[in-house]
C-alpha cells in the first residue's frame, strides 16, 4: 500500500507558507471563476495565462516539480488522445496528409487549433486544482463549501470519509503485509483471491470501527447532525488576496479575448 | 472515414498502453469537456445525487449510528477504487470502478453518493478527472456503476443464479456501463460536425483493449470481495439477496 503522503497533496497545505493562509473562500472562488474562464474562453491565452500563474505560485512555495509532472501525467495523456481525435475528425481545411496502406490520412487545421485549446485547456484546469488542493487542508475546504451552500448532509459525510481514508489505508497495509507473511500475492491467482479477502476485511473493519466511532461521537454530544460552520472572520489580509485573485481573474478574462 | 477510425483507435490504444501511471476506470480530466456539456451533466447528474443524499437523510435520522458508517463504507470505496489490480501477462496493473460492489453493499441511491464523494477526492489530491467534469463522471461512474451492476445482481440472484456467478456480471457489467456512458459523453462533446454515433464507436472501440479486460478484472473482484462477505457477514449483503434468503441472513443478523 503506498504512503498516503504520496496519495495525498493535502499534506503540502498543511505547511505555512503565503498561498496557504489566503482564506479558503478566497480560493475556493478564484478557483470557481477561473475554471469557468479557462472553460469559455474562445482562444488558448487564457489558459495559458491560467497555467503560468498557479505554477508559478506553487513553485514559489516549493512543491516538488516532480509531483506536480506525476499529476499531470494521465489528464495529458487524455488531453494527447483527444488532440490526435481532433486533429483527424474535426476541420476542412487540410492541413498535412499521411499515406497509411494507400489511403491518405489528413489532417485538419481547425481540428488542430481546437485540439491545441483543449490540451491549454486540461493543463491550466488542472494546474487550478492543483493550486486549490495543494494550498487548502480539506477541513477547510469542506468549511469554505457549507459556506457557499453546499448541504451539510454531503459535507458531514464527506469530511468521514477523507478522515478514514487514512484509517482505513492503514488497516489494509497491516492486512497486506500479514497476507505476504502467509504467502498471499505469489502469483496471479493468489494475488486475486487475497485481494478479495483484503476488500472484503476492509468493509468488515469499517463497519466493526463505525459502531466504535458512533459511540465516540454521542460521547461528544452528537445529536444526529455535525455541527460543521465557517466561523473566519475576513481581516485585511483576506480582502487584499480577495483583491488581488480577482484582479488575475480579470486580467484571464481579457486574455481569453485577445486575438492575434 | 474508416481510416481515421482506425488511427483513432490506435491513438487511444497508444496512449493508454503508453500511459506513464497505472490504468484507472475512464476518468474525463478537468478542461476536456466544453462548458454546455459540463453544465448538462451535472444536470442529468443531479437527480441521482439529490435522491442518494435524501435516502441518507432519512436513514439517518431513523439510526443516527448509520453516518459514521456510510462515512467508512464511503472511505473502503474510495479505498477500493485505488487497489492497484495486477493485470495478467503486460505486468502492468489497473483500478477498479468499486461502485458495483459498493451498490451491493450499501444500495445504489447511497452508493452514489459515496462514490460522488470518491471521485472528487481523487479528482483535488490524484488529479484523475476534475470539477467541471465531475458531474460527467458522477454520472459514468457513480450512477451508471451502481445502478447497473446492483439491478444485474438482483436480477441474477432473484433467477437463483450463484452468488459469485452474478456478482461477477454485476462487476463486469457495471465497469462497462460506465466505460460506455464515458465514451458517449466524450463523443458528444467531441463530434464536432461529425457523426455522433461514429465517434461513440470510435471512441468505444479505441478503449476497448484497456476497458474490456479492466472489466473482466472487476467482475473477478467483485466476485471475491462478494464471496468473502457472503460466507463471513452475510448480513451485510442484505439490499441484494433473494427474499428466499433473507430469513436466514436476518437469523445470523439477530444471533451476531
Amino acid at each position: 500500500m503506498t504512503h498516503k503522503g504520496e496519495i495525498f497533496s493535502d499534506v503540502f497545505a498543511q505547511k505555512d507558507n503565503f498561498v496557504t493562509r489566503i482564506e479558503a473562500r478566497v480560493k475556493m472562488g478564484f478557483t470557481a471563476i477561473a475554471l469557468v474562464i479557462n472553460l469559455l474562453s474562445p482562444t488558448i491565452y487564457a489558459s495559458v495565462g491560467i497555467a503560468a500563474f498557479c505554477f508559478a505560485l506553487l513553485l514559489a512555495v516549493k512543491a516538488p516539480p516532480r509531483l506536480l509532472l506525476l499529476r499531470m501525467a494521465m489528464p495529458l495523456v487524455m488531453a494527447a488522445v483527444v488532440l490526435v481525435t481532433q486533429v483527424f475528425f474535426y476541420g476542412v481545411t487540410p492541413l498535412f496528409a499521411i499515406p497509411v496502406w494507400g489511403w491518405r490520412l489528413a489532417g485538419y487545421e481547425e481540428g488542430l487549433a481546437r485540439g491545441v485549446l483543449i490540451m491549454g485547456r486540461v493543463i491550466a484546469g488542472v494546474a487550478l486544482i492543483l493550486f486549490l488542493s495543494m494550498s487548502t487542508p480539506v477541513s477547510k475546504l469542506l468549511l469554505a463549501a457549507k459556506w457557499f451552500r453546499v448541504p451539510q448532509t454531503f459535507i458531514g459525510l464527506a469530511l468521514l470519509v477523507y478522515r478514514y481514508i487514512f484509517v482505513l489505508i492503514e488497516e489494509a497495509a497491516a492486512i497486506k503485509d500479514a497476507q505476504k507473511v502467509r504467502l498471499g500475492y505469489r502469483d496471479w491467482h493468489q494475488s486475486m483471491r487475497s485481494l478479495g479477502v483484503l476488500g472484503g476485511s476492509l468493509f468488515f473493519r469499517a463497519y466493526d470501527r463505525a459502531d466504535r466511532v458512533f459511540e465516540a461521537m454521542l460521547a461528544r454530544g452528537y445529536s444526529g447532525g455535525m455541527a460543521v460552520r465557517c466561523q473566519v472572520r475576513w481581516g485585511g489580509r483576506d480582502f487584499a488576496a480577495a483583491f488581488g485573485l480577482g484582479a488575475m481573474l480579470a486580467v484571464f478574462y481579457l486574455m481569453g479575448q485577445l486575438r492575434w | 472515414m474508416k481510416i481515421k477510425s482506425l488511427a483513432l483507435v490506435l491513438a487511444f490504444a497508444l496512449g493508454f498502453l503508453l500511459s506513464p501511471t497505472p490504468a484507472y476506470a475512464m476518468h474525463i480530466a478537468e478542461g476536456i469537456l466544453p462548458a454546455k456539456w459540463a453544465a448538462a451533466w451535472y444536470l442529468v447528474a443531479a437527480p441521482f445525487m439529490v435522491t442518494g443524499m435524501l435516502v441518507i437523510k432519512r436513514r439517518t435520522r431513523q439510526r443516527k449510528g448509520l453516518l459514521p458508517l456510510f462515512g467508512l463504507a464511503g472511505a473502503a470505496v474510495f479505498l477500493i477504487s485505488v487497489f492497484p489490480i495486477p493485470v495478467p501477462i503486460s505486468g502492468t496493473t489497473s483500478h477498479p470502478v468499486g461502485t458495483p460492489l459498493a451498490a451491493m453493499l450499501v444500495g445504489p441511491a447511497i452508493s452514489t453518493v459515496l462514490g460522488a464523494i470518491a471521485l472528487l477526492i481523487q479528482a483535488l489530491f490524484l488529479a484523475h478527472g476534475g470539477l467541471t467534469t465531475w458531474g460527467a463522471n458522477i454520472l459514468s461512474m457513480a450512477v451508471a456503476g451502481s445502478f447497473v451492476g446492483f439491478g444485474v445482481f438482483v436480477l441474477l440472484r432473484r433467477f437463483d443464479a450463484p452468488i459469485a456467478a452474478a456478482a461477477f456480471t454485476a462487476g463486469i457489467l457495471g465497469d462497462w456501463a460506465t466505460y460506455a456512458v464515458t465514451s458517449f459523453e466524450l463523443a458528444s462533446a467531441l463530434h464536432g460536425t461529425g457523426s455522433l454515433w461514429g465517434m461513440f464507436g470510435a471512441i468505444a472501440l479505441a478503449f476497448a483493449p484497456t476497458q474490456l479486460p479492466l472489466g473482466i478484472l472487476e467482475g473477478i473482484f467483485t466476485a471475491s470481495v462478494t464471496m468473502v462477505v457472503f460466507q463471513r457477514r452475510p448480513e451485510l449483503l442484505v439490499h441484494a439477496v433473494p427474499r428466499t434468503m433473507k430469513a436466514g441472513v436476518n437469523a445470523v443478523k439477530e444471533v451476531g
